[in-house]
């Protein structure tokens, strides 16, 4: 078992040359689907690649487990109940010197598919086999004791899965029980139980019937409707993408899953049938490419949302804030740009049509909360307070004399408190919040200096912050329709008069083409972090972070059609042929 | 204002960093065997951390306790002390400024302290602590004893890596003061005052966890 899901999960990371192969034997109807694009995978990397790093030195291991206790073992056990004949066959077992030799077809793409009933969700992974002898001679000696052979395929019904393959095709099923079926319907199982039997053991027990029944009835079956067909699968799959996911409705199958734990659980989603977050489809796909490696997800927004959606995040930043901070220096920075007013307005209806699907029953009642909200809040007032840029910076890492107390002793071993300094490492971040009420802001910070909260001079605002409270000082302006809070005296003081001097280019179309940006240069920050009290393997994994990495970006699109896109993205200094060859390096280094 | 955030981000600055602190026992002894003792453990050296870590609700997946808490659970532990029997006067302070604790009381006699830390103990421990004493008086052979009944390396060795860093820049310290001259010490790192009525051992945790050192002590008093 352990050796096939490490062999499925290597294949996860691989991939399509046949692809179209297994893809017709999977049902159009499934759930959740993801691909292992092997064609794309061995253009980054050689099967050798693998065998000579951790992960494939791991796998190898497990194969050859028995070859060097007993040399002797028989290569092909395939049925049980001829063991007289098998011990005929006894040959010498080889040794596998490559995980393309296990029987497996590694150079194919493999598969794992989610389909549900209402009662048990399947997970099922299928690979491509070149050698079914081979395969089946690296099986436990345990589940070789389960084997069955009918007709051209054989199967193990083993404890937690199900096995079956023929000269082509693994495929692998783990079904996992709906505990909402079970209260739904215990009166008619109970009927099925045996006697004394647990009801834990016996819920095990229909989820290996079933899953079998299952595995039989998918296996090697040629689908008309089948995956391959299925065009919404296949327009998610991206050119060069080494892994592709795909869900068909997001929402839908939330709302499952959460029905599945029982209403006990989750009472709310009990009711209604409906896509609570206006998810639909979901897709995303792995690249590894020269420079950086990239996970890209697209979401499809149910047409009901879709308005409300695009009116609350297609905004640009204000320019002011993208402005504010060198993005030459910046360590790290994280964006937000959403329409306050807009979020406000359509507030009442996104919470009618999510809380409204999932308590049908309440619907009128949820509606009148709505309006009440329309009615109490002005969106247009709060929305010029808070307009929806948020911009978060860390510029730096300040050195600060910190003041401590400890103990010093006399000749007879007297103790005295005495107070000592350290350097210590604080922040200097900056946090702009677009506003349009200046006066009010302003007004606000009066009636602050007036309680001896604050402290403002030179049009910049302190906090009267005791030493404890916070590790540094906080220092505030508001001008240009932003408020800013800093941790830099100097910084906000050059807010004030204006003698800000930025390089303000690098970030700028990121910021404003995007909803939420998060950003981190990473060698930046570890640079800036002393390591004296870090780790070896911390040490190790700088030195591989400053030498191969570069930066990190994850960001939200705002809406297209009906789409929002995410990217998280890991920019390298490509200092090896392509990213996921680094990736296998950097798993050798931290393995050692 | 987001708080929270603006604290993950100083968090980002100490997280790296092991915290420092120090641990001292001070315990004078009166000729019949009776004194008084002293515990502080001091944190002030990573007061900037702790100031942080304070208005975060979690850290490592450990919950941080808030001052409420970590008040009530001091009063809970000197109410526990004010329970044993020939333990007296039994003061604390606890400063979240600084962050040192110190809990203080006086005892008939030091079975009174082995008392104390019996009823922090399970009933393994307990049943260990009889065998292996933590403190003895010998009115009559002059002799004190400092001594523990764990392994603190192999208790040590079940902590998560992570956590163990907590202790890199820690140090222990002992400061036992008596009314005779101290004669002999048998452990080699502790130091005796000019006076020869005070004894010191100050010794880095690291040393304590790797068995380099060990805090267990047998003073022989003069006559």
């Amino acid at each position: 078992m352990k050796k096939i899901i490490a062999t499925l999960l290597l294949l996860n990371t691989f991939t399509v040359i046949q692809a179209q192969k297994l893809e017709t034997k999977i049902p159009e109807n499934v759930d959740v689907l993801i691909s292992a694009n092997a064609e794309n995978l061995f253009k980054l990397i050689n099967v050798s690649d693998i065998d000579e790093n951790a992960i494939g030195k791991e796998i190898l291991k497990d194969l050859n487990r028995d070859y060097n206790i007993s040399k002797v073992e028989s290569q092909a056990v395939v049925v049980d109940e001829n063991e007289e004949r098998n011990k005929e066959n006894e040959v010498i077992k080889h040794k596998v010197s490559s995980v393309a030799n296990a029987g497996v077809n590694v150079k194919a793409n493999a598969y794992y598919f989610l389909t549900k009933t209402d009662s048990v969700s399947y997970h099922n992974f299928y690979v491509e086999l070149k050698d079914r002898k081979t395969f089946e001679s690296l099986l436990y000696e345990r589940e070789k004791k389960k084997l069955k052979t009918e007709g051209n395929y054989s199967y193990i019904a083993g404890r937690s899965s199900f096995k079956i393959w023929n000269d082509h095709a693994l495929l692998l099923v783990n079904g996992s029980m709906s505990k909402s079926f079970f209260s739904d319907n215990k009166e008619r199982l109970e009927k099925l139980k045996e006697e004394g039997e647990y009801n834990y053991n016996f819920k095990r027990r229909l989820a290996r019937e079933w899953s079998k029944e299952h595995g039989l009835n998918i296996f090697d079956k040629n689908y008309s409707r089948s995956i391959a067909s299925n065009s919404k699968f296949q327009k998610s799959k991206k050119k060069n993408s080494s892994a592709t996911l795909w869900v068909r409705n997001y929402g839908e199958l939330m709302t499952d899953i959460f029905k599945s734990f029982g209403n006990s659980f989750y009472p709310l989603y009990a009711e209604g049938d409906h896509n609570v977050y206006g998810v639909e489809e979901v897709t995303a796909n792995l690249f590894f490419e020269k420079e950086d490696a990239r996970v890209l997800l697209d979401m499809a927004v149910s047409s009901d949302m879709k308005k409300s959606f695009k009116k609350i995040y297609n905004k640009r930043m204000n320019r002011n804030l993208v402005n504010s901070f060198d993005h030459d220096k910046a360590l790290a920075f994280w964006s937000i740009s959403l329409n306050t007013e807009e979020t406000l307005k359509q507030y009442p209806e996104l919470v009618n049509k999510m809380y409204g699907g999932i308590l049908p029953k309440f619907q009128e009642e949820i509606e009148i909360v709505g309006d009440l909200f329309s009615l109490v809040i002005d969106e247009k007032a709060i929305g010029e307070l808070i307009t929806g840029d948020a911009l978060l910076v860390l510029n730096d890492f300040a050195k600060k004399e910190i003041e401590y107390t400890t103990y010093e002793y006399d000749k007879d071993y007297k103790r005295k408190e005495v107070t000592k300094t350290k350097e210590d490492f604080v922040p200097d971040f900056t946090l702009m919040i677009g506003s349009e009420k200046e006066d009010l802001l302003n007004k606000f910070y009066q009636i602050g200096e007036k309680h001896k909260a604050v402290k403002i001079e030179n049009g910049v605002v302190e906090f009267v912050t005791k030493k404890a409270d916070l590790p540094f000082g906080l220092y505030s302006v508001v001008k240009n329709n932003v408020l800013y809070l800093t941790t830099s005296k100097k910084g906000a003081l050059n807010i004030a008069n204006g003698t800000t001097n930025f390089n303000t280019k690098k970030h700028n179309k990121l910021v404003r083409n995007n909803s939420t940006v998060l950003y981190v240069d990473v060698n930046g920050i570890l640079k800036k972090v002393p390591n004296e009290w870090m780790s070896k393997s911390e040490k190790e994994a700088l030195h591989f972070s400053t030498d191969n990495m570069s930066d990190a970006v994850f960001r939200v699109s705002r809406m297209k059609g009906n789409t929002i896109s995410s990217e998280l993205k890991l920019s390298t200094q490509g200092t090896e042929e392509n990213t996921l060859k680094l990736l296998l390096k950097f798993i050798n280094s931290v393995a050692k | 204002m987001n708080k929270r955030l603006i604290l993950l981000f100083s968090l980002i600055s100490t997280f790296l960093f092991t915290s420092c602190f120090e641990f001292v026992e001070e315990v004078s002894f009166n000729k019949d065997g009776s004194g008084s003792a002293v515990l502080t453990i001091n944190l002030s050296k990573s007061k900037t951390k702790l100031a942080s870590i304070m208005l975060l609700d979690s850290i490592n997946g450990y919950k941080v306790p808030s001052k409420t808490t970590i008040r009530n659970k001091v009063n809970e532990i000197v109410y526990k002390i004010k329970q044993t029997k020939g333990v007296h006067n039994v003061k604390n302070t606890l400063d979240f400024n600084e962050f040192i604790v110190t809990v203080s009381c006086d005892f008939d006699n030091v079975e009174a302290l082995n008392e104390v830390i019996s009823n922090f103990s399970s009933k393994k421990h307990i049943e260990a602590i009889k065998k292996n004493k933590h403190f003895t008086y010998n009115k009559e052979n002059k002799t004190f004893t400092r001594s523990h009944h764990f392994d603190l390396g192999k208790e040590f060795q079940k902590t998560k890596n992570q956590d163990r860093k907590v202790f890199e820049t820690a140090t222990y310290t002992s400061v036992y003061r008596f009314e005779t001259p101290i004669k002999s010490t048998e452990n080699n790192q502790a130091r005796i005052s000019k006076s020869k009525k005070a004894i010191m051992l100050h010794l880095q945790a690291q040393d304590i966890i790797s068995n380099k050192q060990s805090i267990k002590n047998k003073i022989q008093l003069e006559n």
